[in-house]
């Protein structure tokens, strides 16, 4: 299915399939802000998440061209932020022999000495209780409360119905609203 | 589904089956959340200033930089870099770790270590790593005062005779020579 687009995105598609750098730049000022804070809320470092903001921006120009226009260009780059911060973080932690769970653990308990977080307490209470939830409820969580992400959008990046994703922020929020009255 | 619409001069549209039970659950499960965090909570992340402003010019270095390498790998101007197999670092590196550990792990744990604490195999080890040169008549010289006085051959069994003979003497010299 071929995704609706405006004249300028298609434009700026045809561009980016030339290998125009200039569209790429166009590209990135308009959406690496958004990719920033979708990857940074899921492998929670600055530092990382600028490892794996550039490599997605790398994988993108690159693969711009099998792009086939079936969804939106937005949540195709989405797409792809997903995976890389999904790899980078099982391969953290399996380097040091811990869960993906037990690996965002020992990073949230830094980041109360993290520089690049200013959060009171109940915010590192509410990344402690996001923690505990299992990976695609986190995802979903974080995209929808903090990104405010809609269902069809998010539907198109995790390819995951509207009905399962609105049943699993559900779940979420009562899990981590329950995490918070009780720690 | 329900298409309970009284009015039938209007277009009847369905609900999901439960959506007013699952909607009033949810906007209270909602509600509860933002309370003990504030209708507009962040995720209490930041970033380093300017850093949005310089990332695209850091992107376009990056790939314009990984671009011309691979242009030079594919024209053979850049000689590949050969890796250690990993099972052979990986064995190396577990190896040296070990050996580390062990020699922490005793140098920690083992008490000011004496004479009587060495078994015989370690001195006879030493004595022949080391190559000392000592005689029989050396090591005798070393022991206490009086320490072979009561010692005669019969403390001396066959079998330790015959394997002193076994183990020290080549037979084909007895034989031979």
């Amino acid at each position: 299915m071929q995704a609706i687009k405006t004249t300028q995105e298609q434009d700026l598609i045809r561009r980016l399939k030339e290998g125009s750098q200039s569209a790429f730049k166009e590209l990135l000022d308009a959406h690496q802000e958004r990719l920033y804070w979708h990857i940074r809320n899921m492998v929670k470092s600055h530092d990382d998440t600028d490892d794996v903001l550039q490599n997605v921006c790398i994988k993108i120009f690159r693969s711009i061209k099998n792009f086939k226009g079936d969804s939106q260009l937005y949540t195709w780059m989405y797409r792809i932020a997903t995976n890389e911060s999904i790899t980078f973080l099982n391969k953290q932690a399996k380097l040091r022999n811990r869960t993906v769970q037990e690996y965002q653990e020992d990073i949230i308990g830094k980041l109360e000495s993290d520089v690049y977080f200013d959060g009171d307490e109940i915010q590192l209470k509410l990344q402690k209780a996001i923690a505990t939830l299992p990976p695609k409820q986190q995802q979903i969580f974080q995209m929808k409360y903090f990104q405010d992400i809609t269902y069809d959008a998010m539907s198109e990046i995790l390819t995951t119905s509207t009905g399962g994703l609105k049943s699993s922020y559900h779940i979420a929020v009562k899990k981590v609203t329950e995490y918070l009255k009780t720690h | 589904m329900k298409t309970n619409n009284p009015h039938s001069d209007k277009p009847k549209f369905s609900i999901p089956k439960d959506y007013f039970e699952t909607l009033g659950e949810q906007v209270k499960a909602q509600i509860d959340l933002e309370e003990l965090l504030g209708a507009d909570a962040k995720s209490g992340f930041t970033s380093p200033e300017g850093y949005f402003e310089a990332l695209p010019e850091v992107v376009m270095r990056k790939l314009s930089q990984a671009s011309k390498l691979e242009g030079l790998v594919e024209n053979n101007k850049v000689p590949k870099v050969i890796r250690l197999k990993r099972p052979a670092l990986f064995t190396a590196i577990t190896s040296a770790a070990a050996v580390a550990l062990i020699a922490f792990a005793t140098l920690w744990n083992t008490p000011e270590p004496s004479l009587e604490q060495l078994e015989v195999a370690t001195i006879e080890n030493y004595l022949l790593e080391n190559d000392t040169d000592y005689s029989a008549y050396d090591l005798a010289e070393l022991l206490p005062e009086g320490s072979l006085d009561n010692m005669t051959i019969t403390d001396i069994t066959d079998d330790a005779v015959l394997d002193y003979l076994d183990e020290s003497i080549d037979i084909d010299d007895i034989y031979f020579n």
